[in-house]
């Protein structure tokens, strides 16, 4: 009995090994690849780069580009393009990896596995976007309400990040078809109970603090054109 | 819009280059009959005098000739990619270098600039800002206007301050719309104009003649240019203002981290006098912008200003209103700091200055409070741009090594 609980043990070795030893070629190609793709990316984003620069691509960009910087702040536009570039190749190789593991296995799982490859890698380009989205919303709602001397600014902020990262989940979450169903169904729930509750807030709370802060608004605008002397002035 | 007066240039109308020995230029939309008219008061008076100014939509390019004796001239200049600003009052260097290429090809010995607010375009005026030109060999004569404790207020606290310290001139109106410039500095302020980055920030005038070692003097100017800011949201005037200034450190550090110390330069037409004020601002509303940026921008704060300028601001921010007083070195440093941000890019850039604005306000409601103790402005402005320079080894310091140097 022991010899055959040993062989079927060999045996079933035998075949891990055996399938583990036909996956690694197909591994072996996937990070050839990518290793090979990334140092042309490097190396062509570093050319990139040295060429814009010389070029003086920054300054002739000037505000053109001052929108794109915005998002990243600490990248300038010659070291967006030589990023843009070496990640394209990232992903070019992540591709072409993925292609030649597929051709040389034959497992079921692999090739599930593969097929889910871009819909994880845009799913995470979607929670990156989202996140670098949530935070430039967020410092600029929470800077225009400090200037316009909203108390309540910190909130405002803090809802506008909150709203955004939400959506974004949301999307990451459909992306990779899980539980779609659900999350659709509790996002709508989610921001239609928001936007409810506000109108709710505001329409039956502070319809007096709106109508006064129009009314305020209407005068201030009227009176506008008969004040002659500014008391202080800034240039 | 100023009704199109100016006739089609025509052949053998134009005056030729030596003609032109003084060029006016007006950078902005003008009044052509409003010019034509005070224009009139130089004919007769034996020098050259051509008057540019760029063409308003409707209007082409074109020359008129003023009176008999033919020795004024209204020039149109049609001046392209003109961008729209905000403030509209702020010139554009577009339409500054035209007006100075236009000078240069006429042969102008002086070239005189002036708002196109024409408060300033009188002979006296005039005469004033081009004597220490043709007399005392000067190469940029800027103005000192006579301004009230609460006027310029920007210029106060940022503009002349920083200048100052950095460029090693005590120059009052650093970003002043009316100057003079000899025929020797036009082409070098012109080229310094060229620059794409340049291209779209403001003219610094005394910048530039630093930058090219050219003299520098200051005239008494008793005009008043009224800016109307009172509609214009205060971030965006930081961002029109402010941001070129910052960018301007940027393209000359190499320059300003050499100058040590600061210069007076010589003036002319005594001192201006101070304008009164029509009513003193209430400083409680800018002292509780000041607090409730201290409550809710800590995080952006801590991204520009090191922790014991924070620690500081923390500390102001509970003063009561009759004792808030920002001191100066807190001042400088946060200034400093703010434009280091700005060259690192530690925040959006439109960002960054809106996250200022509170900091000046607090600046503006703690000036207002000193002026109204009776505290005399012209001596503590003075001790506030000292107090700047003192700093500048901070700023150096931190400029240079942004990481390692953090109080």
């Amino acid at each position: 009995m022991w010899n055959q609980v040993s062989s079927t043990l060999s045996n079933s070795m035998a075949q891990a090994m055996g399938r583990f030893a036909s996956l690694l070629p197909g591994i072996l190609a996937f990070l050839l690849a990518v290793v090979l793709f990334s140092l042309i990316g490097l190396l062509l984003a570093w050319l990139v780069r040295r060429i814009l620069i010389t070029l003086r691509f920054d300054e002739r960009m000037g505000r053109g580009t001052e929108a794109v910087t915005e998002w990243s702040p600490r990248q300038t536009p010659a070291g967006l393009a030589a990023r843009l570039v070496f990640w394209v190749f990232v992903v070019t190789g992540i591709a072409v990896g993925a292609d030649a593991f597929g051709a040389s296995s034959h497992s079921s799982l692999a090739e599930g596995l593969l097929a889910y490859l871009p819909k994880l890698l845009s799913a995470g380009v979607i929670l990156l976007v989202g996140n670098i989205v949530a935070r430039f919303l967020s410092r600029g709602v929470l800077i225009g309400a400090v200037n316009m001397n909203l108390q309540y600014a910190r909130l405002l902020s803090l809802g506008v990040k909150w709203m955004v990262l939400v959506l974004t989940a949301a999307m990451a979450l459909d992306h990779l078809q899980i539980g779609q169903k659900i999350v659709d169904i509790a996002f709508a729930i989610l921001f239609g109970g928001i936007v409810f509750s506000l109108s709710l807030a505001v329409g039956l709370g502070s319809r007096d603090l709106v109508s006064r802060s129009i009314e305020r608004e209407t005068s201030r605008a009227a009176a506008a054109p008969a004040q002659e002397e500014e008391p202080l002035r800034h240039f | 819009m100023a009704k199109v007066e100016v006739e089609q240039e025509t052949e053998g109308q134009s005056p030729s280059a030596s003609q032109a020995e003084l060029v006016v230029g007006l950078p902005g939309p003008v009044d052509v009959a409003q010019v034509k008219a005070t224009a009139a008061q130089w004919t007769g008076s034996g020098q050259h005098i051509a008057v540019v100014f760029p063409c308003v939509p409707g209007m082409s390019e074109g020359r008129e000739k003023l009176g008999e004796a033919g020795d004024v001239w209204l020039v149109a200049r049609e001046v392209t990619a003109v961008a729209a600003a905000t403030a509209p009052w702020l010139g554009q260097p577009a339409v500054y270098s035209a007006l100075l290429a236009e000078a240069e090809s006429l042969g102008a010995g002086a070239c005189v600039i002036l708002n196109p607010d024409l408060a300033a375009f009188t002979p006296p005026a005039v005469d004033a800002m081009l004597r220490p030109i043709r007399e005392d060999q000067c190469d940029l004569a800027m103005p000192l206007y006579r301004a009230g404790p609460f006027d310029g207020l920007l210029n106060q606290a940022i503009l002349a301050p920083v200048a100052r310290a950095l460029y090693g001139k005590r120059v009052r109106y650093p970003l002043a719309q009316d100057f003079a410039v000899s025929a020797g500095f036009l082409p070098g302020l012109r080229q310094g104009m060229s620059t794409p980055a340049a291209g779209q920030g403001l003219l610094w005038p005394a910048t530039e003649a630093v930058l090219r070692d050219k003299r520098v003097c200051q005239v008494s100017l008793p005009v008043h240019h009224h800016y109307p800011t009172m509609g214009l949201d205060l971030t965006t005037l930081l961002q029109q203002i402010v941001a070129p200034l910052f960018a301007d450190m940027d393209r000359h550090a190499s320059l300003w981290q050499r100058v040590r110390a600061s210069h007076s330069v010589t003036e002319s037409g005594g001192e201006p006098g101070e304008a009164p004020a029509a009513s003193s601002p209430d400083p409680r509303p800018m002292v509780e912008a000041f607090q409730l940026g201290q409550r809710n921008l800590q995080e952006l704060w801590s991204l520009v200003l090191p922790p014991v300028t924070l620690l500081e601001l923390k500390k102001l921010s509970r003063q009561p209103l009759e004792s808030f007083r920002m001191p100066d070195a807190l001042w400088a440093r946060v200034v400093y700091d703010f434009a280091l941000a700005y060259r690192l890019r530690s925040l959006s850039r439109g960002h960054l200055l809106g996250a200022m604005a509170p900091l000046y306000l607090g600046w503006v409601g703690s000036r207002v409070l000193e002026i109204e103790s009776g505290v005399p402005t012209g001596p503590r402005q003075e001790q506030l741009e000292r107090t700047f320079e003192q700093n500048k080894p901070y700023l150096v310091q931190r400029w240079r090594w942004p990481d390692r140097f953090n109080p």
